[in-house]
């Protein structure tokens, strides 16, 4: 039939959501009459179905971050360590942070604990290298809008100012192998980072705490995200900020 | 404060570093280099994606990231605000594309492709059942530009508009090219379907 070979060019942009819209009321009303083109519409859904099911995306490995943060593309590949190299060190980092969870106070999931190790050294080196924030400003309608466009949430941002913990700040971060959301606060002399990044487990979880180098870091997820609270003050101070901040489910 | 043993990895945000670093591409100022830094950094995930669906391989796609960064670097003056991830992922594509006509790349040949056969009837109960590691080797095995746009579309889920600006082909082209390409995934998985 003349009209379903017109259709079948129409079904992939109508299963995308990408047909015109009068093309896509033509087509529906075409499939209701038809079981040839309700079978074929219904197949090329599976088709897409079964390639975005079968998650086959493949991100970027930590070695190929890491040697893009050492070195910002200003370098030919080949003046570089093999890729294998790379992966050999990632391999021994994975392997002296799991170490580390063996030494942890609380009990805490390999994730938590991979959180936490790497949010205690994101946290010293943002103080080493006296790069604190991206954006320095204690007002949450600056520092929230700034992350749009840098990572791919918009993290929860206020200011506790009034509770004796002011936000100082916002910069960019990287733990755990993805862009992170750091805020800054100030507890005192002391800083407290606050990473927050969309939870890959989507499970809402109470803290768990650790202390790391000297320093006291807690780790929780509200289920949409997790948040990841690290601090040279007491651990009382940071359990204080950890119920300010408010997102941890009941225990 | 507890005193590391070992010097952290330096990191471009180190503005000295950058400015003492001789200048290569037109934007080598630090302001522009941090802005760089997290633009890529937000699409590295979606750059590895497509480099290792276009090689094949972790070696090869980590390489072609790196190319791909450094001619990104290169031409970050010409881009402003826009789609980042559609402007990465053109650059992507042309750097994998450079490797392959240079013959750099180590890469699995495509398996015989589009032979027209007869209709092989509804697939739709055989694709429910399909696993993920059949469908995988389906796509693997497909003509480069079957598998390029699925990936777009499919596994990264760019929409028609944002395939055109990485193939660089108007959205109608896209439509009919993707079209054709699952047709190609249907016929690669039919015989597998089959045998499963």
């Amino acid at each position: 039939m003349m009209e379903c070979d017109q259709m079948s060019t129409w079904i992939d942009a109508y299963i995308d959501r990408e047909l015109e819209s009068d093309r896509a009321s033509q087509l529906e009303a075409h499939v209701s009459s038809c079981g040839r083109c309700t079978a074929s519409v219904e197949e090329r859904r599976q088709l897409k179905a079964s390639v975005t099911r079968a998650a086959l995306h493949r991100p970027a490995p930590a070695s190929l971050r890491e040697s893009f943060l050492r070195d910002p593309a200003v370098r030919p590949a080949k003046l570089r360590a093999p890729a294998w190299a790379y992966a050999a060190l990632a391999a021994c980092l994975v392997l002296a942070s799991a170490l580390a969870l063996q030494v942890a106070r609380a009990p805490a999931s390999s994730l938590e604990a991979t959180v936490m190790h790497e949010a205690v050294s994101s946290h010293i080196r943002s103080l080493m290298a006296s790069h604190l924030a991206d954006v320095a400003s204690t007002d949450q309608h600056t520092v929230k809008p700034w992350f749009a466009g840098k990572v791919d949430f918009s993290p929860l941002v206020v200011d506790h100012t009034a509770e004796g913990f002011p936000l100082t700040g916002g910069r960019l971060d990287y733990v755990a192998g993805r862009p992170v959301a750091a805020l800054v606060y100030t507890r005192r002399a002391h800083v407290i980072n606050l990473f927050t990044c969309p939870d890959a487990l989507a499970k809402p979880s109470p803290s768990v705490r650790s202390q790391d180098r000297g320093y006291n870091a807690a780790t929780w997820s509200d289920g949409a995200m997790r948040y990841c609270a690290v601090t040279d003050a007491s651990a009382d101070e940071l359990a204080n900020f950890v119920r300010l901040v408010g997102t941890e489910p009941a225990k | 404060m507890v005193r590391p043993t070992s010097t952290p990895p330096r990191l471009v945000r180190d503005f000295p570093d950058v400015e003492a670093a001789p200048p290569v591409g037109p934007a080598a100022h630090p302001l522009e280099s941090r802005a760089f830094q997290q633009l890529v950094l937000a699409h590295l995930d979606a750059a590895h994606n497509l480099a290792w669906w276009l090689t094949r391989n972790d070696h090869d796609a980590a390489e072609v990231v790196q190319d791909a960064c450094l001619l990104a670097w290169r031409s970050f003056d010409g881009f402003r605000d826009g789609d980042a991830r559609s402007w990465l992922l053109a650059i992507v594509r042309h750097a994998a594309y450079s490797r392959l006509r240079r013959g750099d790349l180590d890469l699995a040949p495509d398996a015989g492709e589009d032979v027209a056969g007869s209709d092989p009837g509804p697939l739709g109960p055989l694709l429910q059942k399909a696993s993920a590691g059949i469908v995988q080797e389906a796509l693997y095995e497909l003509a480069t530009p079957h598998r390029e746009i699925l990936v777009l579309s499919d596994v990264e889920g760019l929409t028609y508009e944002q395939i055109g600006r990485v193939l660089r082909v108007p959205v109608g082209t896209v439509m009919s090219r993707l079209s054709r390409a699952r047709d190609a995934l249907r016929r690669m998985l039919l015989p597998r379907l089959k045998k499963e």
